[in-house]
């Protein structure tokens, strides 16, 4: 193996790829529900930022939306945005399967019931500035995982196929102990939208310092991940081929996988269950710029974050005041154009 | 085009106001008591002739329990869905029926019922009883006249005109007293949150449903009278560009993540609002709000009290 070292190529599309989520940063934080002057915006950020002191145009409600609603939500769906499209990363690399997302190993199961339980039971308590759902639902997701990977290893291997289909029973028992649940607390289905809501997906930051924690995670997680690149590349090759290249392949899927759910329940905790980012991004980077993980990582990170920063601006602004959950402009925006660019690119498609 | 739709809402409750209140009373009065066999054409468009008054009642939802025991007929039910818990004595009714996702037709022929009463419950599974040989009525009133009409059309039925006019006949004359003490009085923006679990994107009550209607005739502006339906979920950005004066809130007291007036304040962002700053947070029973039965009346009159206390004396 030689190493590829940053070319001049990565270089640039890692900046093109920062330049794009900056400017959808922008974009999104400049738009929502709420008309707000671009004028104004500017001058209230000068003023928080630099201490500048232009005179206030704007209604007191109209810097709060900004700075406590707003700003904060726009972050957390980078964050979430990021995560995803990693954990995808590292699961189609892991489980060399075009249709691994996220969720693959049980977690939207694990997550939906953890959730669901944080829904319907009366709890009220809070963790680092999150409440029951995330927590329970972020806890959800890490048992559900570890679940499948206990039942999936056995003679100190964890074989990919049993992986992925332990993964894809355990969801399922979990998903449908959610409808059981639902069944048994229902009252004049009110529970049911509040919950598939939620299933579906959505953006919420309540808090600053949850930010703060999900930064953490997510960051030490994808440099993490990078710094398992090689054994990625390694193991797309199939894990005879990379435990002969030196790699020691069972303590690398067991790294990837912890990994994984890390970013995977740090977007639980702050999105739900958001489908598609995870599997379209990863997808779509790796059509234009090639399967090698040490560019692919950071770069499908910076379209996921991209992406789902402006499908989240869509989710608050498209029908004002209703919102709309964020996994259901995922699937419509991301949906088509990851088709489109599948058939665009003739050549033959590999992980 | 929202506006003039919102327009038009506000003269029909208007209207609806002024007629109503002196019609129906008069209209069941006219009627009582009951002459048997007794026909009702009920919600589902479906006309059952009653030979008797039912004795071996089953309720479905917990605002016709609610109306059955308020027009003295509760210990005819032999059996209620799981939720019907007010009065007090419907919590000792047995068996409590599951309905969610269906209720059980084998069940419900097991229990041998003369009627059985339905708010929401599925086309399909009124055919199926019906099928069975059970007299199914569904009720489902969309606003409070329809409630009232409900209570007065149970009464009948169950050979309480009586009583049931005693009710209805003070729902209407409370509600007649609200909307007559509001008048034209400035109407505060109100917000009401139906569900917070997600803080940053509540459910709240739209212009329709007993929600919506409710802030109407109390004498309030709902911040969210443009939404398309009972209730919808929003995002906090438009709440607080909205800014309320009075935030009502429903989920005080539901048994999955109840707010408190502390925690609403505390969420970030809202502690600009006029609601806030002028601590005008107001947790409040729910059931009192959306439940179709003899306490709306109840639910109306204190939600007025809170949008205008000058107007209305402290609440006992």
């Amino acid at each position: 193996m030689t190493r590829p070292g940053v070319r001049p190529a990565a270089a640039l599309v890692i900046a093109v790829l920062i330049a794009l989520l900056a400017a959808a940063l922008l974009f999104a934080a400049a738009f929502g529900a709420v008309q707000l002057r671009p004028d104004d915006l500017l001058r209230m950020t000068l003023n928080h930022v630099l201490g500048t002191r232009f005179e206030a145009t704007w209604r007191p409600q109209d810097e709060a939306i900004f700075f406590a609603i707003r700003l904060p939500r726009v972050a957390g769906a980078a964050i979430v945005g990021a995560a995803l499209a990693s954990a995808g990363v590292l699961f189609q690399g892991l489980l060399r399967n075009p249709l691994a997302d996220p969720y693959a190993l049980g977690v939207s199961g694990g997550a939906a019931l953890g959730g669901a339980l944080g829904f319907l039971l009366s709890l009220s308590f809070s963790f680092l500035g999150f409440s029951p759902v995330p927590i329970l639902a972020f806890g959800g997701a890490l048992l559900a995982m570890s679940v499948v990977y206990g039942l999936a290893r056995s003679g100190g291997r964890a074989p990919v196929v049993t992986l992925l289909l332990a993964g894809f029973a355990v969801s399922a028992m979990m998903g449908y102990a959610v409808s059981f649940l639902l069944i048994l607390n229902d009252r004049l289905q009110l529970n049911l939208p509040r919950v598939y809501g939620w299933l579906l997906g959505g953006i919420s930051v309540t808090q600053w310092g949850q930010l703060g924690v999900a930064v953490v995670m997510v960051g030490v997680s994808i440099v993490g991940g990078w710094l398992l690149r090689h054994s990625l590349d390694a193991l797309s090759l199939g894990e005879e081929s990379a435990q002969q290249l030196g790699i020691a392949v069972e303590q690398d899927k067991r790294l990837v996988i912890v990994l994984g759910s890390i970013l995977t329940g740090a977007a639980v905790a702050l999105g739900g269950l958001i489908g598609f980012v995870g599997l379209f991004a990863p997808h779509v980077t790796r059509v234009v710029i090639g399967p090698r993980h040490s560019l692919l990582l950071p770069a499908a990170a910076l379209v996921g974050a991209a992406f789902l920063v402006l499908a989240d601006l869509l989710a608050r602004s498209l029908l004002p005041p209703t919102e709309i959950p964020v996994g259901i402009l995922t699937a419509f925006v991301g949906g088509p154009f990851f088709l489109w660019l599948l058939r665009r690119e003739r050549r033959e498609y590999r992980l | 085009m929202l506006k003039i739709s919102r327009r038009t809402l506000f003269a029909a409750f208007a209207t609806l106001a002024m007629v109503l209140p002196q019609a129906t009373p008069q209209a069941w009065a006219a009627q009582q008591p009951t002459q048997f066999p007794f026909a009702i054409t009920d919600d589902s468009g479906t006309t059952t002739t009653f030979a008797a008054p039912p004795q071996r009642i089953v309720s479905l939802s917990p605002g016709l329990t609610e109306i059955t025991f308020a027009v003295g007929a509760g210990d005819r039910l032999v059996a209620v869905d799981t939720y019907s818990d007010y009065p007090p004595e419907a919590k000792n009714v047995q068996p409590r029926l599951n309905t969610y996702p269906h209720p059980s037709v084998e069940t419900l022929i097991s229990l041998k019922p003369d009627l059985v009463l339905s708010l929401a419950d599925p086309d399909e599974d009124i055919a199926a009883m019906r099928r069975q040989g059970i007299p199914v009525i569904k009720l489902l009133p969309r606003d409070f006249d329809a409630a009232v009409g409900a209570i007065g059309t149970l009464g009948r039925l169950f050979g309480a005109s009586e009583a049931a006019d005693a009710i209805t006949t003070d729902m209407l004359a409370r509600r007649d007293a609200v909307v007559a003490a509001v008048g034209d009085a400035p109407r505060p923006r109100v917000y009401e949150e139906l569900d917070a679990s997600d803080p940053d994107k509540p459910f709240v009550a739209g212009p329709n449903g007993f929600y919506g209607q409710l802030i109407d005739v109390a004498g309030g502006a709902n911040v969210f009278g443009d939404l398309p339906g009972d209730v919808g979920q929003v995002g906090a950005e438009i709440i607080v560009a909205r800014d309320p004066e009075v935030i009502i809130l429903t989920d005080a007291d539901l048994p999955f993540n109840p707010q408190t007036p502390e925690m609403v304040a505390a969420r970030p962002g809202w502690a600009v609002l006029t609601a806030v700053q002028n601590g005008a947070i107001y947790p409040v029973s729910g059931s009192l709000f959306s439940t179709p039965g003899p306490r709306l009346v109840d639910g109306l009159e204190a939600l007025a009290a809170l949008l205008h206390p000058d107007l209305f004396p402290v609440p006992q």
